[in-house]
């Protein structure tokens, strides 16, 4: 891969690959580490120029299995993430995402993410994630439903206050 | 439990382009609306989390890279000698071993047994525990090269 190819899939991936694993993680710098972990395993795997589309999912393959590693020595256990200063919150819906990402399991949080944020089909969610495509619709199905159950939750508890 | 349209929106979602008839399948369809809500959530949460972001350059990222193939590339070079070295190790070692215990006659035994009180047994079994000893080494040697 030449580094001109590289530079157009960094600039096109790179926000998104850095708010996936920020708001998997729950922690910004480790976002910060892994995302450079991230394009230097992607770089050194010596692969054949890539278009963006061949690219992201890739990326967020690799991206994904650090987080799973992290989680299975048990690291990242504690959601660490600061507020975000000088950012008012969003004050139509009042929902702190954040609480809701930390009260599903890290699979519903890569589920959704991938589904919602990125816009992917099950397949390519398949592809990020290593999970079977048909699983997935099950999987998200779940996760769905679990956290539309926490967001109702939420709203309603507004709603009282 | 599937709706047709999630996936479009999902994307109106994503970029704000909603056209009426997907507006008015959303006043009608559950599945929809609880797929808007979550999308819509973690879209919002996407764009604040962005604002967090602190990226280096790409060409940093891609001088790291580099960096990081040509160390591994010298650390693949420095392997291959101890992988081969280790490789001949154990064919010696078995070649040895069937040597010592089927080719040797008789006679030559008797010229390693010249210390007075050692018997041919124990003249053997020293050949097979110094066989036994230099495979092993030399498995730890190829393990320890492969980690």
């Amino acid at each position: 891969m030449d580094e001109q190819t590289f530079h157009a899939i960094y600039a096109g991936t790179a926000k998104p690959l850095w708010a996936y694993i920020a708001r998997l993680a729950g922690r910004p710098d480790v976002a910060n580490d892994l995302v450079q972990e991230t394009y230097c395993r992607f770089l050194t795997a010596q692969l054949r120029n890539m278009e963006l589309a061949q690219a992201k999912p890739y990326l967020f393959r690799i991206a994904t299995n650090l987080l799973n590693d992290r989680w299975r020595k048990g690291e990242d256990v504690t959601w660490s993430e600061p507020e975000e200063i000088g950012c008012e919150r969003d004050l139509d819906m009042q929902i702190d995402v954040r609480d809701l990402m930390q009260q599903l399991k890290p699979r519903e949080r890569q589920l959704l993410w991938l589904a919602y944020v990125e816009g992917m089909t099950h397949s390519e969610i398949a592809k990020s994630t290593g999970l079977h495509s048909m699983s997935i619709r099950i999987l998200l199905f779940r996760a769905r439903q679990r956290a539309a159950e926490l967001l109702r939750q939420k709203e309603r508890a507004l709603h009282e206050v | 439990m599937k709706c047709d349209r999630e996936q479009q929106v999902i994307e109106a979602t994503r970029n704000g382009l909603w056209t009426s008839s997907l507006r008015d399948h959303l006043r009608h369809c559950a599945l929809c609306t609880q797929t808007e809500l979550i999308a819509a959530s973690l879209r919002g949460d996407a764009v604040k989390a962005e604002r967090l972001l602190d990226l280096p350059p790409a060409g940093m990222v891609w001088r790291r890279a580099q960096a990081t193939r040509r160390e591994r590339a010298v650390q693949r070079a420095a392997r291959r000698p101890f992988l081969i070295v280790g490789a001949l190790g154990i064919v010696y070692s078995v070649v040895f071993l069937l040597w010592g215990i089927f080719q040797i006659p008789q006679s030559v035994y008797r010229v390693f047994i010249a210390p007075p009180g050692l018997t041919e047994h124990v003249a053997i079994t020293g050949v097979v525990l110094s066989a036994i000893l230099a495979i092993a080494g030399s498995c730890v040697l190829v393990l320890e090269t492969k980690r």
